[in-house]
């Protein structure tokens, strides 16, 4: 099947959900089981499909060398000055989080299975154009696609939140929706300077990602005051809508409300892929046409990571609701990339890449794993719930495969970006800073060590009291039961979803896992295992890419600690100069092969 | 039991010295790819075995050895003949050092406080902030609602004005 061009694949990759959302409206009249098992088809081929573009990927010769693979260009507004061209492809960055955007919508699919009887049509369409939004996104090789695909994840989230979510649904759809809305917009005013600038240096005007990057090496935006802080201005801009998106702390309280308030299947995608498209732009376009922006604000954001892990974290630890306590763990860990990444260092930003990989799976699997409790038990208040471990044995233990793979524990895929991000992060502190930040630097090193024992003190103490200990059985649902940490769904207000149809918990109170939420986790446990075992093949594609993005943000971060060094090199300063070249003392990294430092 | 455990003595007495005699441990453990392996070989003495260190270490479990011997051996070991051997130090070690109470009065008890003091934040100020971001256009909507008051003498009033303040800044412009 070697003529069957990767470009067209892409294309069809990404049209299939859109394809089977229509099959699924279409055949909406047949009742729930049809549109489902349309929805899982769709989800099912699409998955099949993508995994087989990322393993061509993987296989070619354009992956080997750093290229772009399954590249297709459609002029859109091309004369005179303009060259502007819509424009799809895949390279290193974007291979995972690709391969990922299609895992997670199975699962999403999955989970939604049962909880999902209102309106079922609407639910799954608005799930497949997510995911189809999300596969744009990452596949996206111009400004325009890219801002488009990026506003298009926000819309099905606005309904599938504002609809079938919970109790304070429409508030929470509504806050997600404007938050991230503004911030994007301003991110799209910084990329359109950049596309400005770009043309009056070049003398044209072209939205592609690849030709901006070069356009901004050849002509960086001013950091200056006579330029008027261009570079930084338009860092910010970018900040703004990348930051909402991550979350970055203290942008971050759209989260909670949204994840607690959204059915399981949004939670999944909206965890598992939409907050990694904030870092992804922040790798794709801050980095590398704002290097010098970057390096000024590097200590900065490396400090907000720091805060935003344990700030997370605390605030994790007094949830009463398991569904927030994992939303701020989210928030928590997304610090952690954000930290690796900025600190800017080879060795952190794979970590950070890869991590964004895990949380992912992770992320995905806890939420999904609640919803699947909520649909038992119908409260996610952790005083209310106890001793599931007898009742659903196999949901505790994948609960708690997901729980220590979100702790990093040695073995799952937690640890290997974690550790990435740490060592890298020491590495900075210690030998990559001028003296005078060394301090700052260690202690936000060290804090954040701090926050994987807080990681595990909140994680586990939720699971020990949701699954072991005596068993806990909320009060009966029934015309007169209410529930005491959650908020009364007895009023079916129209839309929201009924839990009517309780399939679960047989007469001996047991209630293990369904084939389709096995089905919706199997996969999910594979990879965290997989990946905690054998990283290296999910670390090599991205290095590359990761390499190139990072240079020139990295070299002018150098630049700036030697400049702060009064001008005076110091050994240091060499460490850090050489760290490109690899002549010289090569820094440690798990895809190049390993060296050891020996004298 | 007391099989395996005396199988068991005879490896772990001779152990350290089999390993650090033939430096066959740290051998093994120094081809280890280190973050810190160059720090670590820039000290004096990076292979050294520190005998002062392993005699301490010998001697307190030594001693640790011989009074348990002395409170244990050719008495019953119950319990009141313990106390009253251990004496004053008898509620110390039955409290277990007090550790558990310090460690929560200092650690568990302060981050628990935090991270109330945290969640507080997060709802009352972060968030307070937000919405209080997201009422900014509200309050202008309902300051600029004011003039839609549906009364059309209102809204004759407001045209003759335009058109009075356009003749105005008209005359102006074209006398100067």
């Amino acid at each position: 099947m070697n003529g069957f061009s990767p470009a067209t694949h892409l294309l069809l990759v990404i049209a299939t959900p859109l394809i089977g959302a229509v099959v699924a409206w279409v055949l909406g009249g047949r009742g729930l089981s049809a549109v489902r098992q349309s929805a899982a088809m769709t989800a099912v081929i699409t998955l099949m499909n993508a995994g087989w573009l990322v393993l061509r990927y993987l296989q070619s010769p354009e992956a080997a060398a750093g290229e772009p693979y399954a590249v297709s260009s459609a002029p859109w507004l091309v004369g005179g000055i303009f060259d502007v061209r819509l424009s799809l492809g895949l390279d290193g960055l974007s291979i995972w989080l690709f391969g990922l955007s299609a895992l997670l919508s199975l699962t999403a699919v999955l989970v939604s299975w049962n909880p999902i009887r209102e309106k079922p049509v609407g639910f799954y369409v608005l799930l497949l154009l997510l995911e189809a939004a999300m596969l744009g996104v990452f596949a996206a090789r111009d400004v325009i696609l890219f801002y488009v695909f990026f506003e298009f994840t926000l819309v099905p989230l606005f309904f599938l939140i504002g609809i079938w979510g919970h109790d304070e649904r429409r508030r929470a759809a509504v806050k997600f929706f404007i938050y991230t809305l503004a911030g994007s917009v301003l991110a799209f005013l910084g990329l359109l300077t950049i596309v400005l600038w770009n043309a009056s240096h070049t003398g044209t005007v072209t939205f592609d990602i690849a030709s901006l990057t070069a356009g901004t090496a050849a002509h960086p935006l001013p950091m200056s005051r006579e330029g008027g802080w261009l570079q930084m201005i338009v860092f910010l801009a970018l900040f703004a809508g990348f930051a909402v998106k991550v979350p970055i702390v203290p942008f971050h309280t759209w989260l909670p409300l949204a994840h607690v308030e959204a059915p399981t299947g949004g939670s999944v995608d909206l965890a598992g892929v939409l907050l990694k498209i904030g870092i992804y732009g922040f790798l794709r376009f801050s980095l590398p046409m704002l290097p010098d922006a970057t390096a000024a604000a590097a200590p900065w954001l490396f400090g907000l990571g720091v805060v935003g892990i344990l700030y997370g974290a605390l605030v994790a630890l007094v949830q009463t609701d398991l569904k927030r306590l994992i939303a701020y763990s989210s928030v928590s860990h997304m610090g952690y990339i954000v930290m690796g990444l900025f600190a800017l260092e080879p060795v952190a930003v794979e970590g950070a890449n890869l991590q964004l990989i895990n949380h992912g799976l992770s992320a995905a699997g806890l939420f999904a794993l609640v919803g699947m409790i909520y649909e038992r038990f119908h409260t996610r208040s952790i005083a209310n719930l106890g001793g599931i471990a007898t009742k659903a044995p196999w949901l505790t233990v994948l609960f708690m495969l997901f729980t220590f793979s979100s702790i990093g524990l040695p073995g799952l895929n937690g640890f290997v970006g974690e550790f990435l991000i740490l060592a890298g992060s020491f590495q900075r502190a210690w030998a990559g800073v001028a003296p005078s930040l060394r301090t700052p630097y260690l202690i936000m090193a060290v804090s954040a060590v701090a926050g994987v024992v807080l990681g595990a003190w909140y994680m586990l103490w939720a699971v020990e009291r949701v699954f072991f200990g005596g068993s806990r059985e909320p009060p009966r649902q029934g015309a007169t039961g209410h529930d005491h940490g959650h908020a009364a769904h007895g009023h079916n207000t129209h839309g929201q979803n009924t839990h009517g149809h309780d399939t679960h918990g047989g007469s001996d109170g047991r209630c293990d896992l369904e084939w389709y939420e096995v089905a919706a986790l199997a996969p999910l446990a594979v990879f965290v295992l997989w990946i905690g075992l054998t990283p290296a093949p999910f670390l090599a594609p991205p290095a590359a890419m990761l390499r190139a993005n990072t240079r020139s943000a990295t070299t002018a971060f150098a630049e700036r600690m030697r400049t702060e060094e009064d001008l005076a090199p110091s050994p240091e300063a060499a460490h850090v100069v050489d760290r490109d070249q690899p002549a010289s003392r090569k820094p440690f990294t798990l895809t190049s092969e390993l060296t050891l430092d020996r004298p | 039991m007391t099989l395996p455990l005396v199988i068991l003595a005879v490896p772990s007495a001779l152990v350290g010295w089999l390993l650090f005699s033939t430096n066959w441990l740290s051998h093994f453990l120094s081809a280890t790819p280190s973050l810190t392996a160059p720090a670590v070989a820039s000290t004096a003495t990076p292979h050294m075995f520190h005998m002062n260190l392993a005699i301490q270490g010998t001697l307190a479990a030594a001693i640790g050895i011989v009074i348990a011997a002395i409170g244990h051996l050719g008495r019953r070991s119950d319990g009141p003949q313990m106390e009253r051997f251990l004496g004053p130090l008898q509620t110390l070690f039955a409290n277990k050092f007090y550790f558990d109470p310090i460690y929560s009065a200092l650690v568990v008890r302060p981050l628990e406080g935090l991270a109330l003091v945290a969640a507080m934040f997060d709802r009352y100020v972060v968030d307070g902030i937000v919405d209080a971001i997201a009422g900014i256009p509200v309050a202008l909507g309902g300051i600029v609602r004011r003039s839609q008051s549906g009364l059309l003498q209102r809204y004759a009033l407001a045209g003759v004005m335009g058109v009075l303040a356009i003749v105005v800044l008209l005359a102006w412009q074209l006398r100067g």
